[in-house]
Parts: C-alpha cells; structure tokens; sequence
C-alpha cells in the first residue's frame, strides 16, 4: 500500500505520525544548541540587552581557564573510578541475584530503589551519613578513618563521591545485567558444562562475549551519566573541601549564573560537550566491534 | 495490572483536586482591608494584575501577606514568585518577555539592568528618607530600592557569658583584639574550652572574613578601592599591608578556639545556631541575617546580641559592618503603565504607610534604611544593629568586588582556616586575583 501512495501523502503520513516529535525536538534541543553555539562568539552576561559579537575571544579564555582544565581532569577520574566500581558492582550483583538465590526478587528492588531516590535528596542523605553518623561511630568502634568527616578531607570527600554514585547506579546498570544474563541461552552453558568447562571458563569465554550489548549499554550510560555530574556534586560536598572536588558541570555553572559570564559558560560547556561526546561514542563503537552474533 | 493503574490514576487525580481545593481556599480567605492612604494613591478601578520575584526567602511569606493587604486595599493583584538565584531567574523572565514588574535583587542585577529595563526611581517619595544613601545608584540615579541593611558582625549568647564571668558583660569594653582575646580566655578558664563558633559554608567560612579586609581598611567604601587600586596597580601587596594582618590575628583566634576545630570544613549551619543558642559556646561568626535560621534553637529567658569584629587600634574599631543587601527593582519593559504605577504605589506604600511599614518591620523582621520609620526592630540582633546605626557606629559593607570574587578566593580561605594554607600564601592568592581584577564602582 505504502508503494502506492503519492509523495505528498507520504510526507503528510510521516508529519502526521513523526511531526510533533520532531517539533519537540527542534524546539528543546536543536534551537537551543544552535543559540547556544551562537551565544559562545558573544560577551553576554545574562541580563544585559547588550550582546556584542566577541568572536572566538570567549574560546581563547576557556583554553586559559586553568581552573576549568583541572575541574575536567579531575571529572575525568571520577568519572574512570565510578564507572569501574559501579559496573563491577552491577555486574557481580546480577551475577549473584540470577544465580537462583532465596528472596532474589527482593534484592533486586532492594538495589535498584537507590536509583529511584533523586541525585539531591541522596546526596544529604550521605552528607548526614559522612558528617554525622559515621562520625559519632568513632566514639564507640574508634576506627581513625571515621575521626572527622569524609567530606572534609580532599581525597576522602572525593572517595565518598565515587561510593554514593556507585550505590546511586549499581542497582540501575544491574537490571540491564540482569536482563544480559537472563538472556543467553541455557543450552549454550549445558553444552559446555558436559564438555567439562568450570564455571569461571562458562563466564569468562561464553557469558561475557554473548553479554557484550549490556556492557556496552552500561558503560555508555555510566560514562555519560558521571561525567555530567552536577546534583550529587552540589548536594554532597558543594565542591568542597575548598573547591577541590568540584567537578566540570559545576565548574560551568558557576561560571555562567554565579559569575555572569554566559559567553565563558557556554563556550566550556560546548569544550565539554564534545569531549563526552566523542567519548562516548569511541567507547560505544569499541564495544560494538566486539559484540557476537548468536 | 489494570486494576492498579486505574487505582493509581484515581489517587493522582484525587491528589490534584485536594490540591486545587487547598489553593482555593486560601485564596478566597478573608483579608483584613486597610484605608486607602491618599499619599500613596487611589484606588484602581479595575483590578491590576503584577508580579513580584523574591530572592530573600524567609519573607516569602510575609511578603504575601503584605502583598494581599496592599492588593485589597488598592485593587491590585500581587503574585508573589520565590527563587533563591535572582540572576539566573530574572534573566530567564526577561528572556522570556514576563519580567516580574517588582524584582528584589542583589547588587549585580541591579547595576545590569539599570539604564535598559527598569525604572528610574530618583523622583520617588521614600529617596529623601534614606532611598538616597542607601539606594543602589548608576549614573546618579536611584535604581534599586534599599531592602534591608544587615551587618556581618559577631553574634553573641549574654546570659552564658555573665554566667561564666559572674559579672555584667558590656560589649563596648571588648572592641579591640587584646580585650576580646583576654575575654575569651577568661571562658575558657571558667570552663568553656571553645567559645568561638565559625561556619564551614564558603560564603560565610571564605567569602565574608576576607571581606573584613576590605571593610577595615578606613572604614569606608573609598578608602577600601583605594586600597584595592594600590594592590592593582602594583603600589602596595596584602601581606604589607596592616589592617589585613589586623585582621587575620583575629581570625586567628577566632580559628585557635573554634568549637568546630577538630573539623572546622564539617561544620552544620543548625549545629551552629543551636550552639549558640543553648550557649555551648559565646560567640557566633556570622551577621544578623541569621535570625530565623537561629530563632528555632533560641532558648527562652537567654539574651543574644551583637559584637563588631574586634580589631587593634583601627578607626573602624568597635564599629559593625554595615550594608544594604537586598535591593528592590521596578521594570519597565514587560510592565503597562498602569501596571508601573502599581509597583511604585507598593513601594511607596511599604516606606510611607503604617500598615506597609508594619509589614516591613514587624513581618519581614529586617532593619530599615529609612529614616521615617520609627517602629523598632523585632528581634535581637537586628535591635543590637539598630542601636550601632542610630549612634553612627558603622562602616561600610564591601559591595565593589567583581563577581568571581567569591568562586575565586572563598576557597583559599577556607583551605586557610583548615590549615592547608599560610597566610602569606592567602595574602599572594589576593595579590594575584586584584592584581587581574579592578574593584567595580
């Protein structure tokens, strides 16, 4: 049927059904990425009705941002850090809960429910927790790394951010495990069970390669999720002790809505944007390379 | 499945109407009407609809109730819209082609949208009492309407003082480093090891004591460029200069008997009210803008007041810091005629009107810039700030720092106040940053 319909009703049916989508698209992410790249050659501050056209001066302050270049770095190990911990949790919490445990329906919502609290609300929780709590356990249990809040000390404030986003995410990337274990087929592992492989082999040399789509998916969504890190950032540890965990997305809002400098923002938030970008999607191709068929 | 989507879709919908219903109903409630006041002007004989954006969020409410009051009285309709980020909302609103017609803003926003977007408001009736000096000008013309006045100071508990000393404590005897110092060790040998609370916050632990810097540097807003200039231009560098090593002695001290000193960055804001206030320690780094977070924790029968920052022979010594920090705007791009007329009558009304002045003193609980309003402040610190202001013992609040100043330099203080940086480190760190920066006039 679809052979015989004109051009013009073909464009009306695909408006019809793809049309509003489309708008919604174009108009919350495309204008404003074309307005925001437009914004980047100009010296706007927010408010002004002035905006004059700066060309790439915008671009020559982010490169000497020197402040900007470290909060990336530092984005960037926590970013490698949590993506390893959160995955190897995820992965070793899907491994348990297929494994035909008691109460395994449980502990998979158990898990996953951290992930349903916001990014805000859980960071006071552990804000409480690292500055509160854990500190009143030293005076019964009196272990030194408990004397003074994690969130105080450079290394350990940065340590707590890389656990809370791994308790915030393992449940999540978990249930994608979950369905990746679920879904290889049960005669491929009996089959190699009779030829005599160890459960170690089973996971490393038929689990793991037919599991690849999961873990594709996951580090993709671990990557991007982490490096865009702003409301556990905030809520946590506000960047401190001293500023020294504040990661780049919080960097940028600083620059642009504390110290009016929407040009400077948009320009590092466009730096960034790419650097994700290309990121993610050399991972993604990576990893695809490696999936098998079955 | 379908069973518990149509109950969840019946609690939802159930929720929206408990809502609506609730909204309603205060809308509808009864409004005490007070008279119209012909020096404000008359009553408009349609209702005129305008918006109000709030950046101090514990007036909200009151602001609310000042707006409904006005609102009947005058037949205007006040929508009074809360956010804790004025730039960034107000930019949105006027990108968006609905700025509120009255804005309360900080400093920054006034001076970007003075001359384009809001109103000249020189010829206003309050400019005489006070709108003049304390207003936000460009160019001479007033621009922002003075909110409030606020002092960053010390914050004390008197009854645990006398208690501990056993004799009646007078602010004025302590104004200077040395007899603060010999009055903290006094408590401390009376039994209170840490009396000095300091906050953890980068506003309050970072931002505010490098401003004491500024601020003491004559005592006045001139006097403090200068000296910013002198670093700019290379004449003169912090660590030469005396009233920054005044002032950091203080801090010192401050920092030496810190309640929270085993782990001064953990620091909780309510933790700290609360140690004040059931008197754990004597004295509270902070400025009386801390009233309604620290009301909550006040104890009845227990007195609190206010200390100016001690300091050794300087002008400004037991002087308090002064500022107006909160300043209301009018626009006058989105806004009708009739609409401006409104904002201006509600202004007026809050400065010239018993009943809008009761609202500004005794519901939004701040200190006045004007002269004409005579009911006394509500609570302690701002009765102690009032007594400073009348008797002319104030300097100038530091308001000419660029807008990264804070996201810049508050973290090297509070890396100071841990311990992680000397003071002649700190001192380069201002070097640097004024250095690159000018202070804005």
């Amino acid at each position: 049927m679809w052979g015989k319909l004109k051009a013009r009703q073909k464009a009306l049916y695909y408006l019809g059904f793809a049309g509003p989508a489309m708008l919604f698209f174009i108009m919350v992410v495309l204008v404003p990425l074309v307005y925001g790249v437009y914004l980047t050659f100009t010296d706007w501050n927010g408010i002004s009705l002035d905006m004059n056209f700066i060309g790439l001066e915008n671009y020559r302050q982010v490169f000497h941002d020197t402040v900007f270049w470290r909060s990336l770095g530092l984005t960037v190990l926590y970013s490698a850090v949590a993506v390893v911990t959160t995955n190897l949790v995820a992965f070793g919490l899907a491994y348990l809960l297929t494994s035909k445990i008691k109460g395994q329906n449980l502990l998979r919502a158990g898990f996953f429910t951290p992930n349903l609290i916001g990014g805000i609300i859980l960071g006071y929780i552990w804000q409480f927790l690292f500055s509160r709590v854990l500190v009143n356990l030293y005076d019964y249990i009196g272990l030194e790394i408990f004397r003074r809040s994690w969130l105080s000390s450079t290394g350990l404030a940065f340590a707590a951010l890389v656990i809370v986003t791994t308790w915030q995410y393992s449940g999540y990337m978990m249930l994608i495990y979950i369905s990746g274990f679920v879904g290889i087929p049960q005669d491929f592992i009996e089959a190699a069970r009779i030829d005599g492989a160890t459960d170690g082999m089973i996971t490393r040399r038929i689990r793991l390669p037919l599991m690849m789509p999961s873990i594709v998916i996951c580090l993709f969504l671990s990557i991007t999720r982490t490096f865009k890190v702003y409301d556990l950032n905030l809520s946590l540890t506000e960047g401190g002790p001293y500023g020294t965990t504040k990661m780049a997305a919080m960097h940028i809002f600083s620059k642009a809505f504390e110290e009016y400098r929407y040009g400077i923002g948009q320009a590092e938030a466009l730096v960034f944007f790419v650097i994700i970008a290309v990121i993610a999607l050399t991972q993604t191709y990576i990893g695809k390379k490696r999936e098998v068929e079955m | 499945m379908k069973k518990l989507l149509s109950v969840l879709l019946i609690a939802l919908l159930s929720s929206f109407v408990l809502y609506a219903g609730g909204s309603s109903e205060t809308a509808s409630a009864p409004v005490a009407t007070a008279e119209v006041n012909p020096a404000i002007g008359e009553r408009f004989a349609q209702t005129v609809n305008i918006s109000l954006m709030n950046s101090k969020p514990e007036i909200t409410d009151a602001l609310e109730e000042g707006a409904a009051l006005f609102g009947s009285t005058y037949n205007v309709n006040i929508e009074v819209v809360e956010t804790d980020n004025p730039g960034l909302t107000i930019a949105q609103r006027y990108a968006s082609g609905d700025a509120p017609t009255i804005a309360i803003v900080d400093s920054a926003q006034v001076k970007e949208l003075a001359g384009q977007r809001i109103a000249d408001l020189s010829n206003e009736p309050w400019v005489e009492y006070g709108g003049d000096v304390m207003g936000y000008k460009v160019d001479g013309k007033v621009y922002g309407m003075p909110l409030t006045i606020e002092s960053m100071c010390i914050l004390y508990n008197k009854t645990v003082i006398e208690d501990l000393l056993g004799r009646e404590f007078v602010p004025a005897d302590y104004t200077s480093l040395d007899q603060f110092t010999a009055l903290v060790e006094e408590l401390v040998a009376a039994g209170m090891e840490t009396p000095v609370i300091l906050c953890s916050e980068d506003w309050a632990l970072g931002h505010k004591p490098i401003q004491y810097v500024y601020d003491y540097q004559d005592g006045t807003k001139a006097g403090a460029i200068a000296f910013l200039k002198d670093v700019h231009d290379g004449n003169t560098t912090f660590e030469d200069n005396k009233v920054f090593n005044d002032v950091y002695d203080t801090l010192d001290l401050f920092i030496k008997y810190n309640i929270n000193r085993d782990d001064p960055l953990a620091a909780d804001y309510d933790l700290n009210a609360s140690y004040l206030a059931e008197g754990d320690a004597a004295f509270w780094v902070n400025g009386t803008w801390a009233w309604p977070d620290f009301e909550p924790y006040a104890v009845e029968g227990s007195e609190y007041g206010i200390l100016p920052f001690p300091i050794n022979d300087n002008p400004g010594q037991g002087k308090v810091v002064v500022d107006s920090t909160k300043y209301i705007v009018a626009d006058i791009i989105n806004a009708s005629e009739e609409q401006q007329q409104a904002a201006k009558m509600f202004l007026n009304w809050l400065v010239l009107d018993s009943a809008g002045q009761d609202v500004l003193i005794n519901k939004c609980q701040i200190v006045t810039a004007f002269s004409n309003i005579t009911l006394p402040p509500t609570n302690p610190f701002n009765l102690g700030l009032q007594e400073y202001i009348n008797a002319g013992m104030t300097v100038d609040g530091a308001s000419y720092m660029p807008s990264d100043h804070r996201t810049v330099l508050a973290p090297v203080m509070q890396a100071y106040a841990a311990g992680e940086v000397s003071r002649a480190e700190l001192a380069t760190a201002l070097d640097d940053y004024w250095k690159a920066n000018l202070p804005i006039e």
